[in-house]
């Protein structure tokens, strides 16, 4: 009877193993497996919310840099905006063109007033280039109209521009 | 007296029988078995408890960012939309996607454009015909572009001539 039961003690604490310790141990982790799965479900759902919101900020940031290193440059961020703004105008093919850069309102650096007149493809062009990442502007108001002879099309463009390291 | 010896050659019966040693072969080959079995589990809940703690982690770290973007608002807020739009709906794209849907004989006299949390489009229209003016506008209320399409102040004598609002849609896909 003690030989059996000696022959049987490996057989018993195999049972006991596995049924006492891998059974429970395998299902935690399926249940860890689905627990992982639904943090990744909310990972995405959180991330499809972050992708517009992070967007935003990375061209918020963006267009608030192009003036970082102005703000202590010779006359400060508007003095900055204004030849940025008279660069891209320089070969635009605008004529008539009147410019008013104002510091503020509120949380912007500086609002900038542009009106030209060009040709149909040249005003469409400018329109585009101020709207640009390289301006650092954001528009507010654009109205394109002919002008006269209707061979001329009259832009004004209303855009702020963010201070710098915002 | 001493009890006599065996000097045969016959051999001893062993401790345990055939049965008992094949058991407890058989049961050591099973515990060894659990024993692995055991511990690559072990080795498995671990690695998928890891991945667990990862992902959650991640997620997390990703609603803290959206909270926190989330949570600046006002003109702060509006302006981040405004850099959105200037990008996604600078003019030549507005009016690359307006000159689709004009008719041959119609022409855009005006186009404004104002950036706020969408882009407003408003449009002054001239048209040889009132029927083509009806096709722009149709055509501008079915564009998967804009949006909200509203017809204003419309001259439908001779040459006609009419004020159209619209929404722009930047971000579709």
């Amino acid at each position: 009877m003690k030989a059996r039961l000696l022959c049987a003690t490996p057989l018993l604490a195999a049972i006991f193993l596995y049924a006492g310790v891998a059974v429970p141990l395998r299902a935690r982790a399926s249940q860890a497996r689905d627990e992982y799965r639904e943090a990744r479900r909310a990972r995405q759902q959180a991330q499809s919310q972050l992708t517009p919101l992070d967007r935003r900020e990375t061209l918020r940031r963006q267009a608030a840099a192009i003036f970082a290193d102005a703000a202590t440059g010779e006359g400060g961020p508007t003095a900055a905006l204004r030849r940025s703004v008279l660069a891209t105008l320089e070969g635009s093919g605008a004529a008539a063109v009147r410019l008013g850069v104002r510091p503020g309102p509120g949380a912007t650096e500086a609002t900038v007033r542009v009106s030209a007149a060009a040709s149909f493809p040249d005003a469409v062009r400018l329109s585009g280039e101020l709207a640009g990442p390289g301006t650092g502007l954001i528009l507010q108001r654009v109205r394109l109209e002919p002008r006269g002879n209707r061979k001329q099309i009259g832009i004004d463009v209303e855009a702020v521009a963010l201070p710098g390291g915002r | 007296m001493s009890p006599p010896r065996d000097f045969s050659t016959r051999p001893r019966p062993g401790r345990f029988s055939r049965a008992q040693r094949a058991l407890l072969l058989g049961g050591t080959a099973a515990f060894l078995l659990a024993a692995w079995t055991v511990g690559d589990d072990w080795g498995e809940l671990r690695a998928a408890r890891a991945r667990l703690a990862q992902a959650r982690a991640e997620a997390e770290a990703v609603r803290t960012r959206v909270r926190e973007l989330q949570g600046r608002g006002g003109p702060e807020q509006t302006l981040a939309r405004q850099a959105v739009l200037t990008a996604d709906a600078a003019p030549p794209r507005v009016l690359a996607e307006l000159a689709q849907l004009l008719p041959g004989d119609v022409r855009l006299e005006a186009v404004s454009l104002s950036y706020g949390e969408q882009v407003e489009v408003e449009l002054r229209v001239a048209a040889r015909h009132p029927g083509s003016f009806d096709l722009f506008l149709d055509r501008l209320q079915r564009s998967p572009a804009f949006a909200e399409a509203l017809p204003g102040d419309e001259d439908r004598r001779g040459d006609m001539r009419a004020t159209i609002r619209a929404r722009y849609r930047a971000s579709r896909s």
